[in-house]
């Protein structure tokens, strides 16, 4: 610039200095005349000069405004022609340089936006899919808490359950420890029982024995009632002919007359005799029947009590037998008590283990609810956030589209 | 000494004069008539004897005694082949003549007597052969009348 003042200083100065030095060389005579001339056509060349220097500059200016205009209309492929040295052309070269800045800049802004586009479709289908993903998952984890919570019911369930068969142990236990000992005294009971069953069987022996003698007894009496009937039949059977023998006697002393009067009180007391007999063989024999009938009774309770004893031998023979079998039953019953016992206390052991860790379980369930709550909640805020990153991602899509739109109107 | 037997037919007692009677006796075998006639019940021995056994609950209007009869009364001759069979014999009281009422005495009945506070019909032997000739007079007449008949 600084030259181009120069030679326009030059060209303004020194132009008509020196068109007056040559006018003066011409016609020397005329000074003053001249030095106007001079200065007139001076400033005519120098006006010319600059006109034409003029000239010269805008039309370059006007090439670099077309050509900045045609940047101005994105397009980068114009060629800037940089053919001199002066400020038009620096500002040439400087334009050149922008514009291969910009034709880069725009490149790598197209090349940036396509990636970015890619990126944003990429970022839009992955934001949908984790969207997706991400509601399945806030699903599930719901599902989750939701079972996370039932089984936390159903293990507070399992542990009142835990802890009632591990009260119902403990009362087992403390059951079979009573009951082994009413084992033991049933056991005690039953030798004592035994004991006196055998007593009892000895007894029922010697009940037996007396009577079996006494049934033998009774049947001799019995035998010998039968002989005292069958003499009272004997008397009867005399009495009763004698009776028929002294009405005969009777007959016999009426016929006689009164000579029989005598033979007639015999045979009147030799009735009389025979009538007390038969009544009084009626009686014994009333008596004699009355005993064999007792007897007879007598003779059926005895066998009645022979069997009653019998059975009540073989009773307590069996009951003996049912009392060795008790005893040892109930031995057995103790031990089996005993170790239904130690089972239960085990079991009772292992029922409180059982209900701490269903404790534990449930409490750890529990957490587990929460947190899976916690992440459900998480999760459907990540979905919020997917959401909206969704919208973002969208919208970049959009500006990157129309991004790639704006830097596609550059030609490069 | 006369005396009165009170002797049991069928369910009444009955009086027998010991001056009727020839003996008594346990009841024997008795075997029954082919051809009954009214009174006569069977025949029996008695000490090889041939009596014949008249049906007294018949006689004295008393239905049939069964197996209550025990005894046979032999009656006294001349009615000696004739026995009754009662039951057994009550009581053997002494036999007053005076006592006797005679007011009843139709039949084969030869009185009553006061026994044991009430009155016993005594059999009249005499008046029982009566009966039995004249009942059986009667059944031959009626057997004769019908053979006649028939022929």
């Amino acid at each position: 610039m600084k030259v181009k003042i120069g030679l326009a200083f030059i060209l303004v100065v020194f132009v008509p200095i020196l068109f007056g030095l040559v006018l003066d060389h011409v016609n020397p005579t005329g000074a003053v005349q001249n030095a106007w001339l001079k200065i007139f056509f001076g400033l005519l060349v120098a006006g010319f000069a600059a006109f034409v220097w003029a000239g010269l500059l805008t039309r370059r200016l006007t090439r670099l405004v077309q050509i900045s205009n045609r940047l101005a209309a994105g397009d980068l492929s114009a060629e800037i022609p940089v053919d001199s040295q002066d400020e038009v052309g620096s500002l040439a070269k400087s334009l050149d340089t922008m514009v291969t800045s910009l034709r880069e800049l725009v490149r790598q802004v197209q090349t940036s936006s396509g990636m970015m586009y890619d990126a944003a479709q990429n970022l839009t289908v992955s934001t949908a899919q984790v969207t997706g993903s991400t509601a399945e998952v806030a699903t599930n984890i719901q599902n989750i808490a939701k079972g996370a919570e039932t089984q936390a019911a159903s293990l507070e369930e399992a542990a009142g359950v835990t802890d009632n068969v591990a009260a119902s142990a403990s009362a087992i236990a403390e059951r079979s420890r009573s009951t082994e000992e009413q084992a033991v005294v049933s056991a005690e009971k039953a030798r004592e029982g035994n004991a006196a069953s055998s007593e009892a069987a000895q007894a029922m022996d010697g009940i037996l024995g007396h009577v079996e003698r006494s049934a033998g007894l009774v049947s001799t009496f019995r035998e010998q009632a039968g002989e005292i009937h069958n003499l009272v039949e004997t008397i009867t059977t005399l009495s009763h002919q004698t009776h028929i023998l002294a009405l005969n006697a009777t007959i016999e002393a009426a016929r006689a007359g009164d000579a029989g009067r005598g033979f007639a009180v015999v045979a009147e007391e030799v009735r009389r005799l025979a009538e007390n007999t038969r009544e009084l063989a009626a009686q014994i024999a009333k008596l004699a029947q009355e005993i064999t009938g007792r007897t007879q009774e007598v003779a059926g309770r005895m066998e009645e009590t022979r069997a009653a004893a019998r059975l009540g031998q073989k009773v307590t023979e069996t009951a003996a037998r049912a009392l060795e079998g008790i005893s040892a039953g109930a031995e057995q019953t103790r031990e089996s008590i005993r170790a239904i016992a130690r089972e239960a206390a085990v079991q009772a052991q292992g029922a409180a283990a059982l209900s701490k860790s269903m404790e534990e379980i449930r409490s750890v369930a529990t957490d587990n609810a929460a947190g899976t709550e916690e992440a459900s909640a998480a999760t459907q805020e990540t979905t919020a956030s997917m959401e909206e990153i969704d919208q973002q991602a969208k919208a970049l899509l959009e500006e990157a589209n129309r991004l790639r739109s704006l830097v596609e109107k550059f030609k490069l | 000494m006369r005396k009165l037997l009170v002797a049991r037919v069928a369910d009444r007692p009955v009086g027998f004069l010991t001056d009727h009677l020839a003996e008594i006796s346990p009841l024997p075998k008795l075997y029954p008539l082919p051809v009954a006639y009214p009174y006569l019940r069977a025949t029996a021995f008695l000490k090889g004897q041939l009596v014949t056994v008249l049906d007294t609950p018949a006689l004295v209007d008393e239905p049939p005694a069964g197996e209550g009869e025990e005894l046979l009364l032999r009656l006294a001759s001349p009615l000696g082949h004739l026995a009754l069979a009662v039951g057994a014999v009550e009581d053997v009281v002494a036999y007053d003549e005076l006592a006797l009422r005679e007011e009843k005495n139709e039949g084969i009945w030869g009185g009553l007597y006061p026994w044991n506070q009430e009155w016993v019909g005594v059999i009249n032997p005499s008046a029982v052969a009566a009966e039995l000739s004249r009942a059986m007079a009667l059944s031959v007449h009626y057997q004769t009348a019908g053979r006649d008949h028939a022929s």
